[in-house]
């Protein structure tokens, strides 16, 4: 008996926006909220959806992110008949290939979804920060009989041309989609989260691969194409939280979104099930001494802080020294910051080192990213 | 240790009062996130070794709650296992219900050809320990038995109710007697034993037939009085800890709590090195508000401090708001602490509620608990 729905997450990108923070590890292993990392937002609303089959499309710097994933059971996906599995670019017969974009990225691994068997296949982004059930969507997708059904926020019309936007007629069934458009006629963009009906999708993903001319993407072709051929693309309206991390600018900002000042019924809200899942890191609780003084803060298990934190996100392992002041921070995993020294507006990469009485960032209002590889200067 | 078979003893767990009326010590919450289980199978991880039995004696459901799955304590959950081994015929009767007689009502495991060693641990005695050497000197000695003790100076008061015992010029155990509440320097036994498995299945056949031994304390003391062999007894260089009533728990509690981080004072069993693990709850990081004041405490994930918290532990979930006051307290999970409450030398158990402005004072020596999912 087949699937009813396998879930495959793109976790292929390189995000070179966020500089360093990505020279080492792909964008969805990146560290966020002071526990997690951005795929295990994806990977959990997919098991939360009952989805138990689930398939990664790893390619830049895969080594962390597929021994991160494991056999998915950070996510519970390690139970009877489940199937976690990180799917990184492979040697055929045909010879060896990358993925030449997002659509490839599924058509390479056509064998793994053939075995899977699914009548639905749900297609998403492992870099974005929100916390969903996928049920109503594919609901919505099954109840209208489409062949695709995409998930749309409702942007500010004057940011509708940073986004694919689609048009859509008064049923919501999609009658265009333009990337990126100068003039915008729609305010629904397109989250990069799609539901295909698998049929019909491997067959688009077929006529794809032979055809040269194609950029094997499917904002820029495959959707167009499905709206050619006058397929039935339907538009499901998401509500709530959902945040793309691409800049330091706005990873800085979705963690700073987390705080207790700035959290509302607007902002991710960890304590209404269902929960996201990680990895446990097997530390010791945090530990906060006599010195110590926080405020606004989120702080994870295994952090010790003797020094000062206003307004941070604080990892695991993150040593605060007496004398020191963070503020207005993202502190990953291991980082350390020695007596007296004072850190404002930065996100510090793992294992990022600052060293005694060192002044890093005071007054200039910008964020910057400092990593590890200070240390070895 | 692909030969060696170890079995954690909830029998010989020791009652704290209140406390553990509806739970064992091995399920009690230490640090906010440990239970003292935790404690005694992160030795048996760290010390390679993979086959595990627990005999449990009561609150079964406490335990499974707490234990979930194995997978986190086993490197290889396909080549060890952790069984539960509880002694169904005897469960409702006291006298039946030991710890020898689990062992024998569960004694498949002796009969597996790599089971060739056996380690019974204790939880409730708390030490970090690598068994490997452990292991290695009893089967130097020769001997099918062995007795793990720990050198202290303060006897009589920090391990009254356990045994001490004299050791020979050859290493072997001379006499076994209670600790008096005078001793001072004594040879402490810490309730681990190592056998031979074949020797472990003759004694469990012999003593069939005895009426005076029905625990693995009395076995050892019988071998060591009346049996033709001898009882080796290996010495444990390191921080004991033993758990038996609420004071000792909270300043135990309150001693891991400094030794965390203060590697002055010798971080057993808290070193990074040795990892201590438990079961995953998926609950968030800390959040600390904006008026929040906490110092000298232990936080664990989930919790959200508003108020003021000194000299504290906090497990999952506590919820301490703003003008509320905790010090020289333990809350257990889930707990709230409203506004203006004061709470001072607490234990609170579990889901407790303190509503607004209530004050719960104990002291130094009369530590207040309060029981599990109480509203006061």
């Amino acid at each position: 008996m087949g699937r009813n729905v396998v879930a495959m997450i793109l976790a292929g990108g390189k995000g070179t926006r966020l500089h360093a923070l990505t020279k080492k590890i792909a964008k969805p292993a990146v560290y966020f909220g002071g526990k997690y990392r951005i795929i295990d937002f994806s990977l959990s609303n997919v098991a939360n959806s009952s989805i138990d089959s689930v398939g990664v499309l790893t390619q830049y710097e895969s080594v962390v992110l597929n021994n991160y994933i494991g056999n998915g059971s950070k996510w519970g996906f390690d139970g009877v008949d489940s199937t976690c599995v990180a799917l990184a670019p492979r040697q055929t017969e045909q010879g060896a290939n990358w993925y030449k974009g997002t659509a490839d990225a599924i058509y390479q691994n056509i064998d793994f979804l053939d075995g899977e068997d699914p009548e639905y296949v749900l297609i998403l982004s492992g870099d974005h920060i929100y916390k969903t059930s996928y049920d109503q969507m594919i609901d919505l997708h099954i109840k209208s009989k489409a062949d695709c059904t995409i998930s749309v926020l409702e942007v500010d019309i004057k940011e509708a041309s940073r986004f694919g936007i689609l048009e859509v007629d008064s049923t919501d069934t999609i009658t265009k989609f333009v990337e990126k458009p100068k003039e915008p006629k729609s305010n629904l963009a397109s989250m990069g989260v799609y539901v295909f009906t698998y049929k019909t999708l491997r067959q688009a993903l077929l006529e794809d691969a032979k055809d040269e001319k194609s950029e094997h993407d499917f904002g820029k072709n495959i959707i167009p194409k499905m709206l050619k051929e006058k397929r039935k693309l339907v538009a499901y309206r998401f509500k709530g939280y959902w945040r793309d991390v691409g800049t330091l600018d706005s990873l800085h900002q979705a963690n700073m979104e987390l705080l207790p000042s700035q959290r509302s019924e607007e902002t991710i809200n960890f304590d209404v099930s269902p929960k996201i899942y990680s990895e446990d890191t097997n530390s010791y609780p945090q530990y906060i001494s006599p010195k110590a003084k926080i405020r606004d803060c989120l702080i994870n298990q295994g952090a010790t802080i003797l020094g000062t934190c206003i307004k941070s996100v604080i990892s695991n392992e993150v040593r605060i020294e007496e004398g020191a002041t963070v503020t207005n921070s993202v502190l990953m995993p291991g980082v350390i910051i020695k007596k007296g020294a004072y850190v404002e507006n930065a996100i510090l990469g793992p294992d990022t080192v600052i060293k005694e009485k060192e002044v890093i960032n005071k007054d200039s209002g910008k964020i910057v990213l400092l990593d590890y590889e200070r240390n070895l200067q | 240790m692909k030969n060696v078979v170890a079995l954690v003893n909830l029998h010989t767990s020791p009652s704290c009062g209140l406390l553990t009326e509806t739970r064992p010590l091995a399920s009690t919450t230490v640090l906010g996130r440990y239970a003292f289980i935790d404690f005694t199978l992160s030795n048996l991880t760290n010390s390679g070794i993979d086959d595990i039995g627990i005999l449990i004696k009561d609150h079964f459901r406490s335990i499974i709650k707490h234990m979930r799955s194995d997978n986190k304590y086993l490197k290889n959950s396909k080549t060890g296992y952790l069984n539960y081994m509880i002694n169904e015929r005897g469960i409702h009767n006291p006298f039946y219900n030991t710890d020898l007689n689990t062992i024998a009502q569960n004694d498949y495991f002796l009969y597996e050809p790599d089971c060739k060693y056996v380690i019974v641990c204790p939880v409730g005695i708390v030490y970090k320990a690598d068994y490997a050497p452990i292991i290695q000197e009893h089967i130097k000695s020769g001997k099918n038995f062995s007795i793990v003790y720990s050198k202290v100076s303060n006897a009589g008061k920090e391990y009254f109710g356990l045994n001490k015992i004299t050791v020979n010029a050859l290493g072997n155990v001379q006499k076994i007697e209670k600790v008096d509440p005078k001793d001072k320097e004594a040879l402490v036994g810490l309730k681990t034993y190592i056998f031979n498995s074949h020797a472990l299945r003759e004694a469990l056949k012999r003593v069939s037939s005895l009426s005076n031994v029905f625990t693995i304390d009395e076995l050892i003391l019988y071998i060591q009085k009346f049996g033709d062999v001898d009882v080796h007894a290996i010495e444990y260089k390191g921080n004991v800890s033993y758990v038996d009533s609420l004071e000792k728990y909270f300043n135990i509690s309150m001693k891991y709590k400094d030794l965390l981080t203060n590697t002055s004072l010798g971080n057993e069993p808290f070193n990074q090195a040795w990892k201590i693990y438990t079961t995953t709850h998926d609950t968030r990081p800390v959040y600390y508000g904006e008026k929040s004041d906490v110092k000298d405490s232990v936080v664990a994930n989930g919790c959200s401090i508003y108020g003021t918290v000194k000299n504290s532990i906090l497990a999952r979930n506590v919820t301490v708001e703003e003008g509320a006051v905790v010090e020289n307290s333990i809350i257990f999970s889930d707990s709230v602490i409203k506004k203006g409450v004061h709470l001072d030398h607490v234990v609170a158990d579990k889901l407790t509620t303190f509503g607004t402005k209530e004050e719960v004072k104990g002291e130094n020596g009369e530590i207040i608990y309060i029981p599990q999912g109480e509203s006061i």
